[in-house]
């Protein structure tokens, strides 16, 4: 089954050190932050079993912000959504990397319930990381060189 | 609701005279309360940015020559300023109502970056002094550290310098990670020993991982450097 990557801010997503005050079985509140949906659908991209892609999902969605920085981002392998009851379904993404978009999807239908489930099961099944700033904007100059992103995005760089 | 480190000094043994001379000096004023705890944080900063070996504040740029650092003087010898740290504690409790993303500006990171301009030095002084008190919010100090980590003036690295080592101690992960990702942003090799001996103490398995990610750029920073004649 492939993984599913979402961009999150990495340090909401820590396993370990659960707050005390947190019921049995219950998540914590911060993570849901980063699962903003619109129209009750959320954003996320099908990485490669071989992970291989996961670079170039980040670098896209890192040159639609404001300015290149640290990018942190979970994965979860796709199963997850059917324990959820989840449906996802293929939506083009809108970032500059053309080539990327292709690997965007929608996870449709979503309630409050299921959010807060998908959110339990990523906490307990999936992995964070982040790729670090300096990273990226070697990544991004790739990727302007390589045609992969347009000549404007080296303006993100060191803004 | 106030932060604590998770250990008031660094693991080196240059270290311990410092805290031991923030200890004396609290015991003899006898005071525990805010005043107190600013006040360590002041001795804490003045030691930190006057000292020099591995694992301390550098005095300078990685790659400037000896004889142009010879200017540059302790941020101790600035005068404190009430109306700057009022300014910088409302920009601070001003933050806790904000949603922070990677990648994007926000009030917090505009205000806190136009004190740094107007301000400079005593702007990052009266910012330790806050994060040093303990009593902002974990989420804004760890966004700041991103935000003055990545402040461009190659002047004011002691002071940065100073504030990430001290909060690379700190209780909160969320502020550990800010101060991990800190000192990526200054991409200086001498941080790697000190960011070593963290991740050997560092309970969090993904801030370990995110600390060798930093060390391994590090040491692709220190690779790339010409031979020193």
């Amino acid at each position: 089954m492939p993984l599913f990557l979402r961009n999150v801010r990495e340090n909401r997503w820590y396993k370990t050190g659960a707050a005390l005050w947190l019921a049995q079985g219950d998540v914590p509140a911060d993570p849901l932050g980063d699962l903003a949906t619109t129209e009750n659908r959320l954003s996320v991209w099908e990485v490669a079993i071989d992970r291989s892609n996961v670079e170039r999902i980040v670098r896209a969605l890192a040159v639609t912000r404001q300015k290149i920085a640290d990018m942190g981002y979970v994965l979860f392998d796709s199963s997850l959504l059917a324990t959820a009851g989840i449906d996802a379904v293929a939506e083009n993404g809108e970032t500059p990397d053309e080539g990327a978009n292709n690997w965007h999807r929608d996870l449709i239908d979503l309630s409050g319930n299921k959010l807060v489930i998908l959110t339990k099961l990523i906490l307990e099944n999936g992995e964070s990381g982040t790729v670090l700033k300096k990273r990226l904007e070697q990544l991004v100059t790739d990727g302007v060189e390589q045609k992969e992103l347009p000549e404007k995005c080296r303006s993100k760089i060191s803004k | 609701m106030t932060r604590r480190l998770i250990s008031e000094t660094s693991s080196t043994e240059e270290s311990q005279p410092k805290h031991e001379a923030i200890a004396a000096t609290n015991t003899e004023r006898g005071v525990l309360e805010r005043s107190g705890v600013l006040l360590a944080g002041l001795v804490l900063w003045a030691a930190l940015t006057t000292a020099g070996p591995t694992g301390t504040a550098p005095i300078g740029p990685y790659f400037r020559r000896r004889n142009e650092i010879a200017a540059e003087s302790s941020t101790a010898e600035l005068e404190r300023d009430p109306e700057l740290a009022k300014q910088v504690e409302q920009i601070f409790k001003q933050g806790a109502s904000e949603f922070f993303q990677d990648g994007m500006y926000g009030h917090f990171s505009r205000a806190l970056l136009a004190v740094l301009a107007q301000h400079g030095r005593a702007a990052f002084r009266a910012i330790a002094e806050y994060v040093f008190s303990g009593s902002g919010s974990a989420n804004v100090v760890s966004e700041a550290l991103r935000w003055l980590a990545d402040f461009d003036d190659p002047a004011t690295l002691p002071e940065r310098w100073a504030i990430l080592q001290r909060t690379l101690q700190d209780r909160s992960p969320q502020v550990r990670d800010g101060a991990i990702l800190g000192f990526a942003a200054l991409d200086d090799p001498r941080a790697r020993s000190l960011l070593l001996q963290t991740q050997a103490s560092e309970p969090i398995p993904e801030l370990r991982r995110l600390i060798q990610q930093v060390v391994d750029q590090l040491n692709a920073t220190h690779a790339a450097l010409p031979p020193q004649r």
